[in-house]
């Protein structure tokens, strides 16, 4: 039985392992819109990235080819489709150790599929609990992102909301809302990402194999992890976005030129 | 003289402002997501806007309009933080062939969301912000742009693709955690 690890390190195993193929695959995924936006704007890091991507597109086609050739040998089509949990399973263990096959399956037996509520379920959990400790939930991803910055202020109580009832991820959420610190969120993944960087340089084949069978055994996975009701989340988010455009103009102070004139000549005179 | 004259004297003439043309829909509809993943992308990009439209999230973006920082760095570095939390949150279950597109879509709706709030968010902060997601991804990987070309020709050269079945059965896992 190999070592176990901490939840979080296992996740972060896996999603360090994605790395390697996936990033060119997004971007032969999206080439067509950033080359689209690098012409519009002329933006010329984003015209490079989209000659990249497709140079990408042109070796993902390879690619495809090779992994059709591959699907008709028994095995190999058994690591492309990656339909098999057992395979899975046995991928996981032997790529980031049982505990992240037993929490990734844990978590999708354990009713935690419905990844959105649990990710806004769990950032209310975060904020609530380093407002306690005096910190921020996303201090550690602030120190490295302005997008986030300051959220320390905002964490009341009001934002214990009734979304937060997605359980089971309790530890994660304690370790996720940890005060800020020189060893954020962003920079452990960045770390450990360049940790497996340069395993990927060393190991290029490997890297290349360990990411495609993630990306195989993540998928019936990730299927059991898709919402419940699509439908009743759209409709939850509609409510809210409109009640969030409702709140917004409240209390609108209306500008003195579209008010009411006192003066009752013109428009009385017009309705009498 | 009449109410509507008045109005219209004292009303200030706002410049036309050229529309945007790097919206969400019109870059979505440039992404050629691969069918059998278009569901899950569509799931990943609903939890991504799930989660920048959360009230939890709120408060941050609003101070978001307030900052300093350049509008595309914000947009591209805000989302990369959102497609951390998602990869946290979901053990690494999000394909990562779908991150930069998820990303890209992502950027967009957040600056939709943010011209929609009263920022000025322009095509050129939009483009600036996908280049800086993009970028900061493959960063994160380990990988600069001056490196993919040569990973890519590496890694997908066939003759470099075949591995032995022994490999495929026990992949030496990342030492470093």
């Amino acid at each position: 039985m190999p070592q176990a690890i901490p939840l979080v390190a296992a996740a972060f195993s896996v999603s360090a392992g994605l790395t390697a193929g996936g990033i060119m695959g997004g971007l032969m995924v999206a080439g067509g819109a950033l080359t689209g936006l690098g012409a519009l704007t002329g933006n010329k890091k984003l015209a490079r990235i989209g000659a990249i991507a497709s140079l990408a597109g042109g070796v993902g086609s390879a690619l495809g080819e090779l992994g059709t050739a591959a699907s008709g040998a028994g095995a190999g089509g058994a690591l492309q489709t990656g339909a098999n949990a057992t395979a899975g399973n046995t991928i996981a263990d032997a790529i980031g150790g049982g505990t992240a096959a037993g929490d990734l399956a844990g978590a999708v037996a354990s009713g935690a599929a419905p990844a959105a509520e649990a990710v806004a379920g769990e950032v209310g959990k975060g904020i609530l609990e380093s407002a306690g400790s005096g910190g921020s939930m996303f201090g550690s991803v602030l120190d490295t992102n302005p997008f986030m910055g300051g959220a320390a202020a905002s964490a009341t109580p009001s934002l214990a909301s009734p979304m937060n009832t997605v359980s089971g991820l309790g530890n994660t959420a304690g370790t996720f809302g940890q005060a800020a610190g020189p060893s954020g969120l962003l920079a452990r993944a960045g770390d450990f990402a360049k940790g497996v960087g340069g395993w990927i340089e060393k190991n290029p084949q490997s890297a290349k194999l360990v990411s495609g069978l993630i990306e195989g055994a993540a998928s019936p996975y990730l299927n059991k992890l898709k919402l419940k009701d699509q439908l009743e989340m759209e409709q939850r988010y509609a409510n809210w976005v409109r009640q969030k455009y409702s709140d917004s103009v409240r209390n609108l102070q209306i500008p003195s030129i579209f008010a009411p004139v006192p003066s009752a000549g013109i428009i009385s005179g017009q309705r009498g | 003289m009449d109410m509507d004259g008045i109005i219209q004297r004292e009303q200030p003439q706002q410049p036309e402002k050229p529309a945007r043309q790097a919206t969400s829909a019109a870059v979505r509809g440039q992404m050629q997501v691969p069918p059998e993943q278009a569901e899950t992308f569509e799931k990943v990009v609903a939890a991504g806007r799930k989660l920048l439209y959360s009230e939890q999230l709120a408060p941050d973006i609003q101070e978001t309009l307030a900052s300093d920082a350049p509008m595309g760095e914000k947009l591209g570095g805000g989302v990369v933080s959102l497609l951390a939390i998602l990869m946290t949150k979901t053990n690494g279950a999000i394909p990562p062939q779908l991150l930069i597109p998820a990303g890209v879509a992502l950027v967009t709706e957040a600056g939709d969301m943010l011209e929609e709030a009263g920022a000025e968010v322009s095509d050129n902060d939009v483009a600036e912000g996908v280049a800086v997601m993009v970028e900061t991804l493959l960063q994160r990987a380990g990988v600069s742009l001056d490196q993919v070309p040569q990973l890519l020709q590496q890694g997908g050269a066939p003759a470099q693709e075949a591995v032995p079945p022994a490999a495929a059965e026990a992949p030496q896992p990342p030492q470093e955690v």
